[in-house]
C-alpha cells in the first residue's frame, strides 16, 4: 500500500511541483494551504510523513508542526520543513517544534526524495 | 550731537586735553552710531528678507506635502500592480506545473511500458524466439517421423510386390500342374478305354481328374490375373508414394530453410529492438534530468512572489503609517526604524543582500546532501 504524505504550503505551484516528485515515486498526497488548513485536511487520516513550509499566512509552520505534535497520531510523524529560510534561528525554532529535516527552496527532487526515503516510517 | 562736539573742536583748534577728550568721544560715539546704524539696516534688510524665507518655506512644506500625497496615492498603486503581477505570475506557473504534471504523468506511463518490455528485453524476446524455435522443431520433428512411417510403408510395399511376384510364380505353376494333371487324366482314360469293362470305374475317376485339372487350370489361370491386376496396383501405389516422398522430403528441406530464416529474422529484429530500448532507456534517463532540472526552475516563482509580497507588504505599511509622519508624530530616526523592520522581515538571503545594496548570490538548490540538515 503506498505511503501518504501531506503537503502544506501556500504557494500552489510549489505544492504541484511537490506532489509531481512524489506522486512520481508512487507516494499518495494529501495537499493543505496552510497549517490550518492542514489541520482541518487531516481530520484524523494517517499520513506517514509531513513536508511543510514555514511562512504561510493563517497559520505558519513551526506553529502548524507545534499544533500537529500534540495530536497523539501524529506525535511521532516526520516532518521536512521547505522554505526560503536558512536562518539558524527559526531552524531551531523548527527543531524545538519536532522538525526532522529542514530542505532550503528550491530543492532538487532527487535530495527530497532521499530525504522522504530516509524519514518515512 | 556729533556736529557740537565737531564745532568745539573747531572753535578750540589746538590740542588741549579738551580737544582730545573731545576728539575720543566723538571717535567712540561715531563708532556707536555706526554699529546702531549697520543693525538698523540689518533689522531693515531682514525685514526685506524674511517674507521671502516664509515664502520659500511654505513652497517646501507645499511640496513636502505633494510629495506626501503623491507618495500615499502612488503607493496602493504600486502595491496593487506588484500583487497583480505576482499573482498572474502565480497563476501561470501554478498552470505550467499542471501542464507539465499531465506531460510528466504521460512520460512516467511511457517509461514504465518501455521498462516492462526491457524487463522482458533481451531475455523476453529471446525467450520467446528459443521457445518458437523449439515449438517449430518439435513440429518438424513429427514431420519427420511422419515421413519416416511413409518410407517405412513404401519398404512394407515393396516387400509386398515381391510377395505377389512370387504368387504369381505359384499360379503358374499351378497352372502347369493342371495341365500336366490334365494329360495324365486323358492318359488314364485312354488306359482305362483300352481296359474295357473293367476298365470303366477308372475312366469315371479319369473324367473326374480331368476335370478337376481344368478347374486348377482355370484357377491358375485366374490368381495369375489377380496377382497382375495386384501388381499393377501396387505399382501405381507405389509410383504415388514415391512421388509424396519426395515431395515431402523437399517440404522438409524447405521447411527448416524457412524456419531457420524465420528464427534468424525473430533474432535480429529481438537485436534491433533491444538496441532501441537501450536508446529509449538512455533518452529517458536523459529526460528525468531534464524535468527534474525544470522542477528546480519552476521553484523561482516560490521565491519572486515572497519578495513581491514582502515589498507590497511593506509599501501598504509605509502607506498607513505616511500621514503621522507628516503630522510629526514620529521620531527623527523613524527611517531607521523603517529600514530595520523591513530587514527584520526579510525571508531570504538574497533580500537581506538587496537591502544592503550588494550583489545577490545565485541561489542554489538544497542538491546536495549537506544542505538538508537532519535533526
Amino acid at each position: 500500500m503506498a505511503k501518504t504524505i501531506l503537503i502544506v504550503d501556500d504557494s500552489a505551484s510549489l505544492r504541484q511541483i511537490i506532489k509531481i516528485t512524489l506522486t512520481g515515486a508512487g507516494y499518495q498526497v494529501i495537499e493543505g494551504e496552510n497549517g490550518q488548513d492542514a489541520l482541518d485536511k487531516l481530520a484524523g487520516q494517517k499520513v506517514n510523513l509531513v513536508v511543510s513550509d514555514v511562512n504561510m499566512p493563517v497559520m505558519d509552520g513551526i506553529t502548524f508542526v507545534t499544533e500537529l505534535k500534540k495530536l497523539p497520531l501524529y506525535k511521532f510523524t516526520p516532518v521536512i520543513m521547505l522554505t526560503t529560510e536558512s536562518e539558524q534561528e527559526i531552524k531551531e525554532a523548527g527543531k524545538a517544534a519536532g522538525v526532522r529535516a529542514w530542505m532550503v527552496k528550491p530543492f532538487k527532487p532527487a535530495q527530497m526524495l532521499t530525504a522522504v526515503q530516509k524519514l518515512i516510517m | 550731537m556729533i556736529s557740537v562736539l565737531a564745532a568745539a573742536v573747531v572753535l578750540f583748534n589746538d590740542l588741549s586735553l579738551f580737544s582730545w577728550l573731545s576728539m575720543a568721544v566723538l571717535l567712540l560715539l561715531g563708532i556707536f552710531f555706526s554699529l546702531q546704524l549697520e543693525n538698523s539696516f540689518k533689522l531693515a534688510w531682514d525685514n526685506v528678507q524674511k517674507p521671502e524665507e516664509q515664502r520659500q518655506t511654505e513652497k517646501e512644506k507645499q511640496a513636502y506635502q505633494h510629495l506626501n500625497q503623491a507618495i500615499c496615492t502612488l503607493m496602493p498603486i504600486w502595491s496593487r500592480q506588484i500583487i497583480h503581477s505576482r499573482d498572474i505570475t502565480g497563476d501561470a506557473i501554478t498552470q505550467l506545473s499542471q501542464e507539465f504534471t499531465n506531460i510528466v504523468n504521460r512520460l512516467t506511463q511511457t517509461i514504465d511500458t518501455t521498462n516492462t518490455i526491457s524487463a522482458e528485453g533481451e531475455q523476453g524476446v529471446c525467450g520467446h524466439i528459443k521457445h518458437s524455435n523449439e515449438e517449430l522443431n518439435l513440429s518438424l520433428d513429427t514431420l519427420v517421423k511422419a515421413f519416416a512411417s511413409q518410407e517405412r510403408a513404401l519398404e512394407e510395399m515393396n516387400v509386398l510386390v515381391n510377395l505377389t511376384e512370387e504368387l504369381k510364380t505359384m499360379a503358374v505353376e499351378v497352372s502347369g500342374i493342371a495341365e500336366q494333371t490334365n494329360m495324365l487324366a486323358l492318359n488314364a482314360a485312354i488306359e482305362a478305354a483300352r481296359a474295357g469293362d473293367s476298365g470303366r470305374g477308372f475312366a469315371v475317376v479319369a473324367d473326374e481328374v480331368r476335370n478337376l485339372s481344368i478347374r486348377s487350370s482355370e484357377t491358375g489361370t485366374n490368381m495369375s490375373q489377380k496377382v497382375d491386376d495386384i501388381n499393377s496396383a501396387m505399382d501405381s501405389a507405389l509410383t504415388t508414394v514415391k512421388a509424396g516422398a519426395n515431395t515431402a522430403e523437399t517440404v522438409l528441406g524447405d521447411s527448416r530453410d524457412k524456419i531457420g530464416k524465420v528464427i534468424s529474422d525473430f533474432k535480429q529484429i529481438a537485436g534491433k529492438m533491444s538496441e532501441s530500448t537501450k536508446i529509449m532507456q538512455h533518452d529517458n534517463a536523459e529526460l528525468l534530468k531534464d524535468i527534474s532540472n525544470v522542477l528546480v526552475s519552476l521553484q523561482f516563482q516560490d521565491r519572486v512572489s515572497q519578495m513581491l509580497t514582502h515589498t507590497s507588504d511593506f509599501m501598504n505599511q509605509i502607506e498607513l503609517e505616511l500621514p503621522g509622519y507628516h503630522a510629526g508624530l514620529f521620531d527623527d530616526d523613524i527611517i531607521e526604524k523603517w529600514l530595520a523592520e523591513s530587514e527584520a522581515a526579510y525571508t531570504m538571503v538574497e533580500q537581506k543582500q538587496l537591502h544592503h545594496n550588494s550583489a545577490p548570490e545565485q541561489t542554489k538548490p538544497s542538491g546536495n546532501t549537506d544542505e538538508v540538515e537532519f535533526f
